[in-house]
């Protein structure tokens, strides 16, 4: 291929993860059949939907079921061993994941020696973290994940997903948030963002975007219980002071910017008497 | 066929995607499907832009209703800018309406809009009658409040006779709504369609003020059904996703984690 071509193939592609990963939860199914259908049967797209599929579940923590339960589990990063192989802390299982299919083919209980290292800790912050998602989010999985942090020390990374897609009702919505908590002795750092995405398509295409992002310092003693407690309360204040001030924004919004843009009636409380407004106009 | 399929899959993307990034999109579609792009211009719309007619000193909207080339018709002066002398020009009598509905849309706008608000109106010949397009854009910024807000509404008419002296009309309205203020952007189209059958026409100005009075119950509607939808159905499914406060019938074994 030429530079040209080569240049061209690039673009190709990332157009076509451009539309991926844009897609609103639940419909990158049929963002990509419509991507397919569009570039034709002349052009193999398949190999993109592997590669752009990977990065979408990963970015979304994709919520997949466990193969003959109902129980949910996490596709994040922060759990993967390969592209294939993701960790389920919680069920202490390696599941084998199809990013295409979006499916656990597999699992596979880890053994003694592949548990997650300090996993006293997470476990603790995983009870914890089950107790919030449990009380605010009617459809939330969530997962803790033993991690480093950027200086090499011991980390824990807390993902929750409530995603619901109700196509029939013509709209899904997800809920997502991502905090890194630092296990440093004394103050532990523990960064957080968090995001709403919601779309409703009836009649029409309205999208929802909201997002933000938090830095918490939180003291970190011996005692395990009172910090991975503290730490959940802090991330629980959190996200329902963003869950406020998204509601009150919609508040505002529709008080002030709404109503400059097209009000209700005229001044005169009444719709237009349209002969007479015919008629000004000619006297003019 | 193949081609209806393809323009179909197109505008299933392009209402699956951000409104607020239609722009991007369009583009995109277009990259992937050239062969498609009058359609994808004439089917995706893209924000209302403004330009001036220099030679009245006066804006228009201008959107693929007013294009030819790379120029766009002024409602004005009937001009093209920048200027273009083999673009196409309405008949008189089309004109005629044009102007008359140029005029009643700006006194509708500045009883709805108030200041700010921009319309312009074109007609062209269909192949059954007749057909316009009424365009109506708002802006709202304000420093003081950190919002912002851009309201654009599309109608599009078919006026086709029926029988003597009487016409019917069909509207499809799209309102597109982009609203900001800090951490929260919402951003949509809404399409609703209206027809009136069997409307007595004795003159240019009955089909324009039947035109009007469709525009205005319309976007009145729609302006209902958007208050529904932005700060109702979307507010619902924000609390549907995460609640504030603790659920109820929660499992007694649960972990605790409320404040002590």
């Amino acid at each position: 291929m030429s530079d040209e071509q080569i240049d061209e193939e690039t673009d190709f592609q990332e157009t076509i993860g451009r539309f991926i990963l844009a897609s609103p939860p639940g419909e990158e199914n049929d963002v990509f059949h419509s991507l397919e259908t569009i570039v034709g049967p002349s052009k193999d797209i398949s190999g993109l939907k592997e590669t752009y599929f990977h990065q979408l579940n990963s970015e979304q923590l994709f919520v997949a079921t466990i193969p003959g339960t109902s129980e949910k589990c996490l596709i994040a990063p922060f759990g993967e061993i390969d592209e294939t192989h993701y960790l389920d802390p919680k069920g202490s299982r390696l599941l084998t994941f199809d990013h295409v299919s979006q499916k656990v083919t597999e699992t596979r209980e880890l053994s003694e020696d592949e548990l997650p290292p300090h996993d006293a800790i997470r476990k603790v912050m995983e009870k914890y973290v089950d107790g919030y998602v449990l009380a605010h989010f009617p459809q939330g999985v969530s997962a803790v994940y033993a991690s480093n942090s950027p200086d090499g020390g011991e980390a824990l990374v807390i993902c929750i997903n409530s995603t619901i897609v109700k196509p029939t009702s013509m709209w899904g919505g997800r809920f997502k948030s991502t905090w890194v908590v630092e296990l440093k002795p004394g103050n532990a750092t523990v960064n957080g963002q968090y995001e709403f995405f919601t779309h409703f398509f009836e009649a029409g295409n309205v999208h929802l975007h909201s997002q933000d992002t938090a830095e918490l310092s939180i003291p970190h003693g011996d005692d395990n219980e009172a910090f991975c407690k503290a730490v959940v309360v802090k991330i629980m204040e959190h996200e329902s002071k963003f869950q406020m001030s998204v509601d009150d924004s919609f508040l505002r919004l529709s008080e002030t910017s709404f109503k400059q843009l097209r009000m209700q009636l005229p001044r005169s409380k009444t719709t237009i008497n349209w002969e007479t407004l015919q008629f000004q106009g000619k006297i003019q | 066929m193949a081609e209806n399929k393809r323009m179909a899959a197109c505008l299933d993307i392009t209402r699956r995607m951000n409104p607020a990034e239609v722009e991007q999109t369009q583009g995109d579609l277009i990259f992937l499907a050239e062969d498609l792009t009058g359609q994808i211009l004439a089917n995706v719309d893209l924000p209302l832009q403004l330009e001036t007619d220099t030679s009245v000193g006066r804006s228009f909207i201008i959107s693929d209703y007013n294009r030819d080339g790379d120029s766009y018709r002024s409602p004005h002066s009937n001009k093209y800018f920048p200027p273009y002398a083999e673009g196409a020009l309405p008949s008189a009598e089309l004109r005629q309406l044009e102007t008359e509905a140029n005029e009643l849309m700006a006194k509708y706008v500045e009883l709805y809009y108030e200041k700010g608000g921009e319309s312009s109106a074109y007609f062209w010949d269909s192949s059954d009658g007749v057909a316009a397009a009424v365009l109506i854009k708002k802006e709202y910024n304000s420093k003081e409040t950190g919002q912002q807000g851009t309201w654009n509404s599309i109608h599009i008419f078919k006026i086709t006779p029926f029988g003597t002296g009487k016409f019917n009309f069909t509207l499809t309205t799209t309102v597109s709504l982009q609203l900001g203020i800090d951490i929260l952007n919402l951003a949509g189209n809404l399409v609703r369609k209206a027809e009136r059958k069997s409307v007595r026409i004795q003159s240019g100005s009955d089909k324009v003020r039947t035109m009007g009075q469709m525009i205005e119950e319309s976007e009145n509607k729609m302006r209902a059904h958007i208050e529904t939808v932005y700060f109702g159905r979307l507010k619902g499914i924000v609390s549907d996703l995460r609640s504030v406060t603790e659920l109820k019938n929660l499992p007694s074994n649960r972990m605790v984690i409320a404040p002590n």
